[in-house]
C-alpha cells in the first residue's frame, strides 16, 4: 500500500458507487472522469519518457463520432415481426377474409366450389330419381296386369285352355317387368352424394343433397306452374312429382333397391302409398279390401282338421247355419251346431275354437256359455249343443298360433337341451 | 446495455421466428388442403355434368315410356275407376256375370240390387257407392262371385272396382244352394 503512494500519491480510495459491473464498465462515466485522470496522465507521462513505438494513442473521443450500438437483434426482430405480418395478412386474405384479392381467398372459392357442386349434383339426383319414377311407374302398370293374370292362373275357376293362353303371357309380362325393375334399381343405386366429397357444417352431406336435390325439383314444379291444364305439362308435373315423393321416402327406396321378382305386390302398395293418381287410387283400394274367399276357406280348412266328416257326403258331427263378415270391423261371427252320440259336444266346440285359434288368420276366438240338449225322439240317442261364435281377423303375430306354438316348443327343447348339456359338462367337471 | 438488449432481441425474434414456422407451415398446409379441396370439388362439377349429359338420352327414352304408359292408363282407368256413379254400367255388368254362370246345374241368381247415396272416402280422394244384393246360387258360383269381386278394378279385365264390405250367408239348405246377401262399395273418381 506504501509502494502504491509513491506511486500514486494523488490516488485516494473511492467509495464504489453501485454494483461491481457498473463499476467496472461504466465506460461513460470512465471517458467523462478522463480528463481529470491523474492516473493516466501519469502513466501517460512514464510512457512518453521512453518513447513510444507506436507514437501517440490515438484519440477516437475527440473524433466525436458517436458509437452505434450492435443492431444485429433489432434488425432481426423487426424482420420477425414484418414476416409474422406479412403471413397474417396473407392468411387473412387467402383464408379469412370477406372478400377476394386476385382469386387467392380459397374460403370463398370453396363456398362458390360447394354451392357448383351441389348445383351440378341436384340436377344429376333429380335426372336420376326423374327415371326411376318413369320406370317404376310403368313397372306399376305392368304389375297390375301381371298380377290379375297370375290370380287367373291360379284360379280354380279358370279353363285349361284359358290357363294355357295365359301362361306365356305372364311369362312375357314378368320380363318386362324385371326388365323395369332393373332399370329402376339402377338409378336408385347411384348415390346422391358425389364420391369422395364431404362437405362440413351444421347437416349431414348426404342430407345437404338431399335438400339441394328437392329445392331443385321443386324449383322445377313450380316453373311449370300446377294450374295447368295441358295434359303435356301435368304429365311432367307429375313425373317430378313422383321423382320428389321418391326421394323424399328413403326406406322405400331401400325396398325397391333390394326388391326381386317376389316383392312385386309389395312395390306396387308401396309406390301407390307415395304417390296419388286414379292409378294408385285404385292399387290401394284393392290392396286394403279383404279376401273373403280365403277366410272361408280357412274356416273350412280348420272345421275339417277337427270333424274330418265335415264337407264329405257323410253327415259330419258340425254344421255351420250361417256366416258373416264384415270387413270394416273385421270381425267374423260363425253359427252352428254339433251334433254327437255321446254327449261330447262342448269339447267338440271348444276343439273348434282352439283350431280356429292356433290359425294365423284368426284371433280373439272365445265362448263363455255353452248349451246342449238331447233328441226329442226316444229312440235317438242324438245329443246337440248350438254355437256362435265371433272373433277377429288376425293382424300381426298371435301366441296362440300353432306357427307361434312350435316355435316355442322348438325354443324349450332347445333351452333344455343346453341345460343338458351343460349338467353333463358339470357332471364331468366334478368327476374329473 | 446494448448488448443484452440485442441479445434479447435475437432471442425474441428467433422465438418468434420458430411460432412463425409453426403457424406458417399450418397455415400453408390448411391453405393447400382448401385449395385441394376446391379442386377436387370442380373435377367433381365437371364429372357431375357429364353424368348429366349422358344421362339425357335415359331421361328422354324414360320420358317416352312414361308418356305412352300414362296414355294407356287413362283410356283403361276410366273403365274401372269412372268419374261419375254409372250405376247402369253396374247393373248391367252383374246382369252378365249371372247370364254367364247361371245353369240349373249350378245356379246363380241375382234377386235384388240396392244402391244407396254415394259418400266421401275418409280421405275424401275418391267417392263411395254403397249397395247391398241378394244372391241365391251354388257354392262354386258363390266362391266364382267372390272372385270377381276380388279381382276387380284391374285394368286388364275392366271390371268396375268393388270391395266387399259384408257377407251374411245362410247355410244349411237342402238343396245346396246358399241364400247370402252381401253388401259391397263400389268406387269412382270425385
Amino acid at each position: 500500500m506504501a509502494d502504491k503512494k509513491k506511486l500514486f500519491p494523488k490516488l485516494a480510495k473511492k467509495e464504489a458507487k453501485g454494483n461491481v459491473f457498473t463499476s467496472l464498465f461504466d465506460e461513460d462515466k470512465a471517458k467523462k472522469d478522463d480528463s481529470q485522470s491523474e492516473v493516466v496522465d501519469s502513466v501517460m507521462k512514464k510512457t512518453t519518457k521512453k518513447g513510444s513505438i507506436l507514437g501517440p494513442k490515438p484519440k477516437t473521443d475527440n473524433l466525436k463520432i458517436a458509437e452505434r450500438p450492435s443492431s444485429l437483434g433489432g434488425s432481426l426482430f423487426k424482420l420477425v415481426v414484418f414476416l409474422w405480418v406479412l403471413v397474417l395478412v396473407g392468411s387473412y386474405l387467402t383464408m379469412g377474409a370477406s372478400f377476394d384479392v386476385a382469386g387467392l381467398n380459397q374460403t370463398l372459392a370453396s363456398e362458390d366450389s360447394v354451392s357448383d357442386i351441389k348445383e351440378a349434383q341436384a340436377e344429376f339426383n333429380a335426372d336420376n330419381y326423374l327415371v326411376a319414377y318413369y320406370y317404376l311407374d310403368s313397372f306399376a302398370y305392368l304389375a297390375d296386369s301381371y298380377l290379375y293374370k297370375k290370380s287367373q292362373y291360379e284360379s280354380a275357376y279358370t279353363s285349361s285352355n284359358t290357363k294355357a293362353s295365359l301362361e306365356p303371357e305372364i311369362e312375357e309380362l314378368e320380363t318386362d317387368l324385371m326388365l323395369a325393375l332393373s332399370l329402376v334399381q339402377e338409378r336408385l343405386a347411384v348415390e346422391i352424394v358425389p364420391e369422395g366429397i364431404e362437405i362440413e357444417g351444421d347437416i349431414a352431406t348426404e342430407m345437404l343433397f338431399k335438400e339441394a336435390t328437392v329445392e331443385y325439383l321443386e324449383e322445377l314444379a313450380g316453373d311449370l306452374g300446377g294450374d295447368s291444364e295441358d295434359v303435356d305439362v301435368q304429365l311432367e308435373l307429375a313425373g317430378l312429382n313422383g321423382a320428389l315423393a321418391l326421394l323424399k321416402n328413403g326406406a322405400f327406396v331401400k325396398e325397391v333397391v333390394s326388391a326381386d321378382s317376389d316383392s312385386i305386390s309389395e312395390i306396387v302398395d308401396g309406390f301407390g302409398d307415395i304417390t296419388s293418381d286414379n292409378f294408385t287410387i285404385i292399387s290401394g283400394i284393392k290392396s286394403d279390401r279383404q279376401n273373403w274367399s280365403e277366410i272361408i276357406k280357412e274356416i273350412e280348412s280348420v272345421t275339417k282338421e277337427v270333424d274330418p266328416l265335415y264337407g264329405t257326403s257323410v253327415q259330419s258331427d258340425i254344421s255351420y247355419s250361417s256366416y258373416g263378415f264384415d270387413s270394416s270391423a273385421k270381425t267374423i261371427s260363425l253359427q252352428g251346431s254339433t251334433t254327437t252320440d255321446d254327449t261330447r259336444n262342448f269339447t267338440l266346440i271348444v276343439n273348434l275354437i282352439d283350431a280356429l285359434e292356433e290359425s294365423s288368420l284368426f284371433m280373439d276366438i272365445e265362448e263363455r256359455s255353452f248349451s246342449k240338449s238331447d233328441s226329442s225322439e226316444e229312440e235317438s240317442t242324438e245329443y246337440e249343443a248350438r254355437f256362435r261364435l265371433e272373433f277377429s281377423i288376425q293382424d300381426g303375430e298371435d301366441s296362440r298360433d300353432a306357427s307361434f306354438s312350435l316355435e316355442e316348443e322348438e325354443g324349450v327343447a332347445r333351452s333344455e337341451e343346453e341345460d343338458l348339456e351343460s349338467g353333463d359338462e358339470e357332471t364331468e367337471t366334478t368327476e374329473s | 446495455m446494448d448488448k443484452i438488449k440485442n441479445k434479447i432481441e435475437i432471442f425474441l425474434a428467433l422465438v418468434l421466428l420458430a411460432g412463425l414456422g409453426v403457424f406458417g407451415y399450418f397455415k400453408v398446409m390448411a391453405y393447400l388442403d382448401v385449395y385441394q379441396y376446391n379442386e377436387d370439388i370442380q373435377v367433381s362439377v365437371i364429372k357431375a355434368q357429364e353424368d348429366i349429359s349422358d344421362l339425357e338420352g335415359s331421361v328422354t327414352e324414360a320420358k317416352l315410356v312414361f308418356q305412352e304408359t300414362n296414355t294407356a292408363k287413362s283410356e283403361e282407368v276410366a273403365g274401372v275407376f269412372p268419374d261419375g256413379e254409372d250405376l247402369n254400367s253396374l247393373t248391367r255388368a252383374f246382369d252378365e256375370f249371372a247370364v254367364e254362370n247361371n245353369f240349373s246345374n249350378n245356379p246363380f241368381f241375382i234377386s235384388s240390387i240396392s244402391y244407396q247415396e254415394s259418400v266421401d272416402s275418409e280421405d275424401s280422394q275418391y267417392m263411395v257407392l254403397p249397395f247391398s244384393m241378394k244372391v241365391e246360387s251354388s257354392e262354386d258360383n258363390f266362391y266364382k262371385f267372390l272372385e270377381y269381386i276380388e279381382t276387380s278394378g284391374s285394368l286388364d279385365n275392366q271390371i268396375r272396382l268393388m270391395a266387399i264390405d259384408n257377407v251374411s250367408i245362410s247355410l244349411g239348405g237342402e238343396d245346396d244352394v246358399l241364400s247370402y246377401s252381401l253388401e259391397l262399395n263400389a268406387y269412382f273418381q270425385k
